[in-house]
């Protein structure tokens, strides 16, 4: 389920945007005055100090575990873990006489119960610098929930944040028919090249044309999935 | 069909290549639309219309300042296409077309000032009150729900935000929803019925993979469970419109997008009428005809492209007869097709499009019985037993769910657009009788928190032009929201910075900070 290059990938990227300068020609935006970077850094925001532009940070002081949607098949999460909810932990894992081994994020197969009756789960190992992954879940309409967690060395999992639950969309059409409207024969196709079609048909212009281009492009529409 | 541009409007620059957007839309999609809707009332053609009016859209077009640089820009066209005449003046092929362009451009000022007084709002509501228009709504500032729904608030304040102002400028509550980018998870409906909106549109997908299997498909609409009705959109009657390969719009004889005088005259003679950097963009006038694939592009003819749009219109509607014959006898009631478009397809890309459009109202009123135009609310009226089911999440954007929107190029937003939202929702509960100023700043807070959720920045920084304008819009909201969140919980509002933000950004006036209050 993980996945490396993905993640390398990204990970690299971050590094791209952190190296290269920024090619800003014009500042549109409002420069902001001293003290209010003052506040905004209090509140969970950088500011860079060359360019008055913003950036927000990363860290709000939270302890959050987010999942979202992408497809029937992917889905996003994103989080942020305090310090101090972290040496919790590491002081758990210590008074157990256990050694940490990974961090990771645990996900779920809640579909229908609560997590502490979850159908299965399974592990994807975190690297330290991460704080969003996208998961191959691989289930359409199944329920999910996440946990990123510290994995002992001894095998044992320790909870650092809990997300909420999300589901993934059903893909093709539902098994359950309601007995009065029942479709009849030749309606539509339920075969499954048809469905696909349905989803990865063309789309409408405005999702292959930027409408707000203003340069033009070969590229109008992009090759079929 | 979807009409529909995010909020840009920039005061403090006294020209500004992203707010060329709208001025282009007015031009070229938006009165052209209007001169068709009148010319089929004039002419006694019954047509049905169903066209969402974003409510950013609406806010520009009842905007003072940017409707005066309309005029502004407007007459640097029609000063251009002065010029272009007299440049063209001994050519045979581009002296009809430069005077075509400055005819348009003259007759785009006479209805945009004389027949409207500049806000084109009172055309469309003109056409809402002859009942042909069904204006409906839109998320207030064209939110993608499915990734804001963790913060439920959230996506009720987008819902209710904007079915007001809708109420105020067009004078009616909107029956109708077009949810931004056929963006729909289940448990939306509920909100929308909170609001008193009657039907919503999903994807084709929303609606074949919804539960219980739908015995009609797309071809007739269903209740969820909260009683909202959704109507799934037809795929053959979309596809014949955009696909790239089949499409009407790519025809030879239509008008070629891509070639613009903009880029293909010599810079000192174009120059002054370009983006004010100095950067070549379009100028809207266009010679040459599709052609064909190569780069050899042969003049335009309107003659013939008109010709074309009538056979397409022709073609449009008897495959729609064919469809509808063919469905009436499967389901034994009347099939209703959805086909939604963006409106800016028509007349901005798609020049033809009007004209197309036109001409199908014009043959379906004369020339045939077996079909007609009609609105999801006309249709629901009629046949208002309808199965009850839950629609899937699905949207309308590439590989049909959230990935337009939710990747490694714009995820970055949402844990900001989530805190955001979580912290507007606690500062409303906690002030819930703010006064004065900070008042003031809760609903400025509001306004900045619903500019940063717009879907098209999330969207621009996936396509790959206007990236950094995108960032930056998505960087200032939660900037200007934090910082007055940050003044508010200081007991220190700046008065003048929020004077300032105020002015900028002036959606919205009449917003109300206690919509965040569950």
């Amino acid at each position: 389920m993980r996945k490396p290059l993905r993640s390398l990938r990204k990970f690299i990227r971050k590094i791209k945007l952190k190296v290269t300068p920024h090619r800003q020609k014009k500042q549109r935006g409002t420069p902001i005055k001293r003290s209010t970077a003052e506040a905004l850094l209090r509140h969970g925001f950088v500011m860079e100090e060359k360019v008055p532009s913003f950036e927000p940070s990363t860290r709000y002081g939270d302890n959050t575990l987010v999942l979202l949607v992408r497809d029937s098949w992917w889905i996003y999460a994103y989080w942020e873990v305090t310090a101090r909810r972290e040496g919790e932990i590491a002081a758990r894992i210590r008074r157990e006489d256990l050694s940490r081994d990974k961090t990771v994020l645990r996900i779920y197969d809640v579909t229908g119960v609560s997590l502490l009756r979850a159908h299965s789960f399974f592990d994807i190992e975190i690297g330290g610098m991460a704080d969003n992954w996208y998961i191959d879940v691989g289930k359409p309409d199944r329920e999910w929930q996440a946990e990123l967690g510290v994995r002992t060395r001894q095998g044992k999992f320790f909870m650092l944040l809990r997300s909420n639950v999300v589901r993934t969309p059903r893909f093709g059409v539902s098994d359950i028919v309601d007995e009065e409207w029942v479709a009849p024969d030749g309606l539509y196709d339920t075969t499954e090249k048809r469905l696909k079609e349905a989803v990865y048909s063309e789309r409408p212009w405005s999702q292959y044309h930027n409408p707000y281009a203003e340069v033009p492009t070969a590229a109008l529409v992009p090759a079929k999935p | 069909m979807h009409a529909h541009l995010p909020f840009v409007r920039h005061p403090e620059h006294d020209r500004f290549l992203e707010e060329e957007w709208f001025y282009e839309a007015i031009t070229e999609t938006y009165i052209p639309l209007i001169k068709v809707f009148h010319s089929l009332v004039r002419d006694g053609v019954d047509f049905r219309l169903t066209m969402s009016l974003t409510p950013t859209l609406l806010s520009m077009m009842v905007d003072p300042l940017l409707q005066a640089r309309y005029v502004r820009h407007l007459h640097r066209l029609i000063e251009l296409s002065e010029r272009e005449i007299e440049r063209t003046r001994d050519d045979g092929a581009f002296r009809p077309l430069a005077q075509m362009y400055h005819d348009l451009f003259l007759e785009a000022r006479q209805i945009f000032c004389d027949r409207y007084q500049n806000d084109l709002t009172k055309a469309f509501k003109e056409f809402q009150d002859l009942g042909k228009l069904e204006i409906i709504t839109c998320a207030a500032t064209h939110a993608f729900s499915p990734l804001l729904d963790v913060q439920r608030q959230a996506v009720k304040a987008q819902i209710k935000v904007g079915a007001d102002l809708h109420h105020k400028i067009l004078g009616r509550r909107p029956r109708g929803i077009w949810l931004p980018e056929c963006g729909y998870s289940p448990g939306l409906d509920e909100i929308l019925k909170e609001e008193g909106i009657k039907f919503f549109v999903v994807d084709t997908h929303g609606i074949l993979f919804g539960s219980p299997r739908p015995k009609y498909g797309v071809y007739a609409p269903v209740y969820c469970p909260s009683g909202t009705a959704a109507f799934g959109r037809d795929g053959e009657s979309s596809k014949s419109v955009w696909s790239a390969n089949e499409g009407y719009p790519g025809d030879v004889h239509y008008r070629e997008f891509y070639r613009d005088i903009g880029f293909d005259l010599d810079y000192d003679y174009i120059g002054p009428y370009l983006n004010a950097d100095g950067t070549r963009i379009a100028t809207g006038i266009k010679y040459y005809r599709i052609t064909g694939p190569g780069t050899g592009k042969e003049p335009y003819s309107p003659e013939a492209a008109r010709q074309k749009a009538a056979l397409h219109a022709g073609n449009f509607m008897f495959n729609r007869q064919k469809q509808i014959e063919h469905l009436q006898g499967v389901m034994g009631r009347p099939p209703v097709i959805v086909a939604p478009y963006d409106a800016e397809l028509f007349g901005h890309w798609w020049f033809e499009g009007p004209q197309w459009l036109d001409f199908l109202f014009r043959k379906i009123h004369h020339d045939q019985s077996t079909l007609k135009a009609i609105t999801p609310m006309e249709y629901l009226e009629r046949y208002p037993k309808n199965q009850v089911m839950t629609p899937s999440m699905s949207s309308w954007g590439y590989n049909g769910y959230a990935e337009v929107w939710l990747n490694g190029s714009n995820d970055w937003i949402y844990r900001h657009l989530h805190k955001a939202a979580e912290r507007m929702v606690e500062a409303a509960g906690r002030h819930l009788r703010a006064g004065g100023l900070e008042r003031r700043a809760l609903n400025q807070m509001a306004r900045e928190l619903l500019l940063a959720q717009s879907s098209d920045w999330a969207f621009i920084m996936k396509t790959g032009s206007h990236v950094s304008y995108a960032q930056k819009r998505t960087k200032n909201h939660l900037e200007r929201f934090t910082r007055l969140w940050s003044g508010l919980n200081e007991n220190y509002i700046d008065r003048g910075y929020l004077e300032g933000i105020e002015s900028t950004d002036n959606i919205f006036p009449d917003i109300d900070y206690r919509v965040y209050t569950p």
